[in-house]
């Protein structure tokens, strides 16, 4: 394991013993970057985020135990669970949408800034329709800010993969997003 | 719009004491389960110690113990005898040699006779037993009977017509 591994793993069995100032610190070593994530995944839907980001975290403090930090970093895991919550999320506001819809008899739009919410509803669909891999290559470059070399680095592959790679991410969240 | 522009992500701050809020909730939360967990170490073997006693109490009691006792016994094995096996043709021959009372010796003559017949197969011999007894029988006994073996009736046949009376 690395260094961080094992850092990583010294704070999950502090937090399992009930450490407050462990889980402080790393809380507030990892909340921005997962904010970040989240955001970004909500199609900058602050209200969506915020919703997400509570329920990340509450479900990350009750399934500490599950945490590996040799299968992989504290930052992946939290940005698992946050995937999955933002899938939930979308799923149970189309429902709540339809079914409210279904009552009046009239497509909801709720006030003057629905556009923008349309299409900040529509990057979050279309991110949470695409592949891991091409998301994930979509994180590094957006939400993270790596160059393409640094990208080639972490992932093990040369830059000319990567940017191939880009390209069809950049692709399939064109068709998942459709037109303008 | 370029995908640039859609999949930038764009700074929005979050609510005031949001941040914070949250951190105080994960805390207390982390806090809570820690509590449980020791609480759950501490009571889980109380727990397993009063569930035993339960299975101990509700248990009925056992019956009066039977014991077994092996009682070695001995059987007798009947053991088989065979009978005693009858003289074959070559002993009654010689039985009927060494007879000196001579009707006695003709019947054993004409029994080996018989049976090297009938049982060997030999016919030299059973023609010389049946000689001898021929010999020695009585005239009551040179007669054919029905009793006769071919072999017998044969001789006592040629006897007759060697001489007639």
């Amino acid at each position: 394991m690395t260094d961080g591994a094992w850092r990583e793993r010294g704070l999950r069995d502090a937090v399992l013993r009930g450490d407050d100032r462990a889980w402080r610190a790393w809380y507030d070593a990892e909340h921005p970057g997962l904010e970040a994530y989240v955001l970004w995944r909500c199609g900058g839907l602050r209200d969506a985020a915020d919703d997400v980001l509570q329920e990340t975290w509450m479900t990350a403090v009750r399934k500490m135990r599950a945490f590996d930090p040799a299968a992989g970093s504290f930052r992946q895991w939290l940005c698992g669970i946050a995937a999955n919550v933002v899938r939930n999320y979308l799923r149970s506001r189309r429902r709540r949408t339809a079914r409210q819809e279904a009552l009046t008899g009239e497509e909801i739009r709720a006030d003057s800034a629905a556009p923008d919410r349309e299409r900040a509803e529509r990057i979050a669909a279309a991110l949470a329709a695409m592949p891991d891999r091409y998301e994930a290559v979509l994180r590094m470059k957006y939400v993270d800010r790596m160059t393409v070399a640094a990208m080639a680095a972490t992932n093990g592959e040369t830059e000319k993969a990567v940017e191939s790679l880009l390209s069809r991410a950049r692709a399939a969240f064109r068709e998942a997003y459709g037109d303008d | 719009m370029t995908d640039d522009d859609l999949l930038t992500p764009h700074e929005v701050p979050p609510p005031p004491g949001f941040r914070e809020g949250l951190a105080d909730r994960t805390a207390r939360l982390v806090r809570t389960r820690a509590r449980f967990r020791a609480a759950g170490r501490l009571v889980l073997p109380v727990v397993g110690f009063l569930a035993g006693l339960g299975v101990a109490w509700i248990q009925p009691t056992p019956g009066p113990r039977v014991e077994y006792v092996t009682v070695e016994v001995e059987v007798p094995i009947p053991v088989a005898v065979p009978p005693p096996s009858p003289p074959s043709p070559a002993e009654l021959e010689l039985r009927a040699e060494q007879l000196t009372v001579k009707a006695e010796s003709a019947r054993v003559y004409r029994e080996a006779g018989d049976r090297y017949l009938h049982e060997w197969a030999d016919h030299r011999a059973a023609l010389r037993c049946y000689r001898n007894f021929l010999d020695m029988a009585g005239p009551g006994d040179l007669a054919a009977a029905r009793e006769d073996t071919w072999l017998l009736t044969s001789l006592k046949n040629a006897r007759e017509s060697e001489n007639p009376q």
